[in-house]
């Protein structure tokens, strides 16, 4: 069984359990304040949420990869646009145009999962990808300093207590009113939804292998 | 057209919002569903001729979602 790596948060005196990223993707889109992307007045494809959330849903990578459709992302001549960070490299990716497009962002994402590395865009993308940041003027990847307390690096034996397996909202299992056992482990969901989808397919969530029958 | 807007307490997170929207989406008369994660209210824009507010409290029920109050509009 795979577990997230969590950090632990303090904020509006409040404590929290974040689970840490692998990567995020950025999908610029006309709902959230995009002026060029999505708007089919300006020859672009149509935005579709479903097209690429569905997809993220599918493969279980939420607890590694974050889906976040954003407003303009800035290179409005060359979009629809989205900005991948994984492995802490930065991808941005250019006229996606083609809803094949989506699935083929998401294969290269898994595969970079897999291998635990930053891969060559696979050649369905390969006319997409393109870097917009120039390097560090060091050369240097950027460096973050982490709080040390409270941050664990490593996968945490207990890292789903707390949350939801599904949305990764936190809950607290004691009073949570949608729980559900498996394997002789009670988790607990913040809604009838998540709990439903666990039943469902209660192994993708907790391996991060997605049922592809979905 | 009539408007309601249901109070829905176990709405938490754009699961709720995808299964509350799939359900009620599809039924005859209503025009559109909009669902306010954080104030945990759904607006529907519907056909009172074709459908009404104890429809949606069922549906939502049968998708374990109950409703604790509707307004009109």
């Amino acid at each position: 069984m795979r577990r997230p790596s969590v950090v632990r948060l303090h904020a509006r005196g409040e404590d929290f359990k974040i689970v840490q990223l692998v990567g995020q993707l950025f999908v610029c889109t006309k709902a959230n304040g995009s002026c060029c992307c999505g708007w089919d007045v300006k020859g672009r494809m149509p935005f579709d949420n479903a097209l690429w959330s569905e997809e993220w849903e599918r493969r279980r990578i939420r607890d590694r990869v974050h889906l976040s459709f954003v407003g303009c992302l800035g290179p409005c001549a060359v979009g629809n646009n989205a900005m991948l960070i994984l492995h802490g490299r930065t991808t941005w990716l250019k006229d996606l145009n083609d809803p094949a497009l989506a699935p083929a962002v998401f294969d290269w994402i898994e595969a970079m999962l897999a291998s635990g590395s930053v891969l060559p865009a696979p050649s369905a993308l390969a006319d997409h990808v393109w870097q917009r940041y120039l390097p560090a003027p060091d050369g240097a990847e950027p460096a973050f300093e982490l709080a040390g307390a409270g941050v664990s690096g490593a996968a945490d034996e207990d890292a789903f207590e707390g949350l939801d397996p599904v949305c990764l909202m936190a809950v607290d299992v004691a009073t949570a009113k949608h729980r559900a056992e498996h394997e002789g482990r009670t988790y607990a969901f913040c809604a009838p939804s998540c709990k439903k989808m666990f039943v469902a397919d209660p192994g993708s969530y907790l391996s991060g292998a997605a049922s592809r029958a979905m | 057209m009539a408007r309601t807007t249901l109070t829905v307490p176990d709405i938490s997170c754009e699961h709720c919002e995808r299964t509350i929207t799939a359900a009620l989406a599809p039924l005859e008369g209503v025009r559109s569903v909009s669902v306010d994660i954080p104030r945990k209210k759904v607006q529907v824009d519907y056909d009172e001729a074709s459908v009404d507010v104890d429809r949606f409290k069922a549906v939502l029920q049968e998708e374990e979602y109950p409703v604790e109050s509707a307004t009109e509009a």
